[in-house]
């Protein structure tokens, strides 16, 4: 912009001439300029965003959750009377399991429901399908992000997957890993391997995107009730 | 744009770079705390259920 003032006299094809008679359209053009500069800056904001900002409010969300699913717990109700493995009924949104895979040393308390709200404080349990431990299939669904499911490829067959509630402990192990289409309702069907057959074993769940930032295919992880250790 | 901004901005040079910095520092954090939350709600990069 300096140069529009430079008025040291020079040859009439000089830069400095040509900008003093397009004045005009060099403003024009460097606004424009900004302009791109600005969205480009803040395109790559938006992604440091998404690798940074919204992992820690994924981590403040679940610190929150999971003290209170701690306060849930500990709190005397009528439940703790009832079978080990019954559930209470739990709202959308609401906390009610605890999901550990050891293997990538992650673990989240996993809200009732699967909606974008829910599922962006965390996992998320497909409404209607089986509570864990319990005959059927226990299918969570979460993002593949950075402190959720990034690297829910990295879990192969015989790894754990444990799921607490308030009354036991839960281990599953994995012993399949496959890609989907969307629509492919039947892995949370409760016979996942024979989809419309009637249950035969506890099975647990997990889905989410792939490959990683897409929505084209989901990565499907199914694992087999291994283990039941109750608390009390 | 921006420079018009810069001449805009009172004071001495050092008074300046740090109104700028300020600036800078408060539209960021409008876009990292309001507007990037709304717009990943909005577009969702993922989806990550099986549905129909």
């Amino acid at each position: 912009m300096s140069t529009i003032g430079n008025s040291v006299s020079s040859a009439p094809t000089s830069s400095a001439d040509r900008a003093r008679t397009n004045g005009r359209a060099r403003m024009a053009l460097q606004v424009v300029g900004e302009l791109l500069f600005t969205v480009g800056v803040l395109f790559l904001f938006f992604v440091a965003y998404q690798f940074l900002g919204k992992p820690a409010e994924v981590a403040h969300a679940q610190e929150r959750l999971d003290a209170g699913l701690e306060q849930a717990w500990q709190a005397p109700s009528a439940s703790s009377a009832e079978p080990v493995t019954r559930p209470h009924r739990v709202h959308q949104g609401e906390p009610f399991v605890r999901l550990a895979v050891p293997g990538l040393d992650k673990r989240w308390a996993v809200v009732e429901g699967v909606s974008q709200a829910a599922l962006r404080n965390g996992p998320g349990h497909y409404p209607g399908t089986a509570m864990p431990g319990k005959l059927g299939n226990f299918a969570v669904a979460g993002h593949r992000s950075s402190g959720v499911f990034l690297d829910l490829d990295r879990v192969s067959n015989g790894d754990v997957v444990a799921v607490e509630t308030r009354d036991a402990w839960f281990t599953y192990r994995v012993y399949q890993r496959k890609i989907v289409q969307p629509d492919e309702l039947g892995v949370i069907k409760p016979n996942p391997d024979r989809p419309g057959a009637r249950p035969t074993r506890a099975v647990l769940t997990l889905t989410t995107c792939e490959p990683k930032w897409s929505s084209a295919r989901r990565l499907i992880i199914h694992a087999e009730l291994a283990d039941v250790r109750t608390k009390h | 744009m921006y420079g018009l901004i810069w001449r805009s901005l009172p004071g001495p040079l050092a008074v300046r770079i740090g109104l700028a910095v300020v600036l800078a520092a408060a539209v960021g954090a409008l876009f990292w705390c309001a507007v990037f939350p709304l717009l990943d709600e909005l577009l969702p990069v993922d989806e990550v259920t099986v549905d129909h």
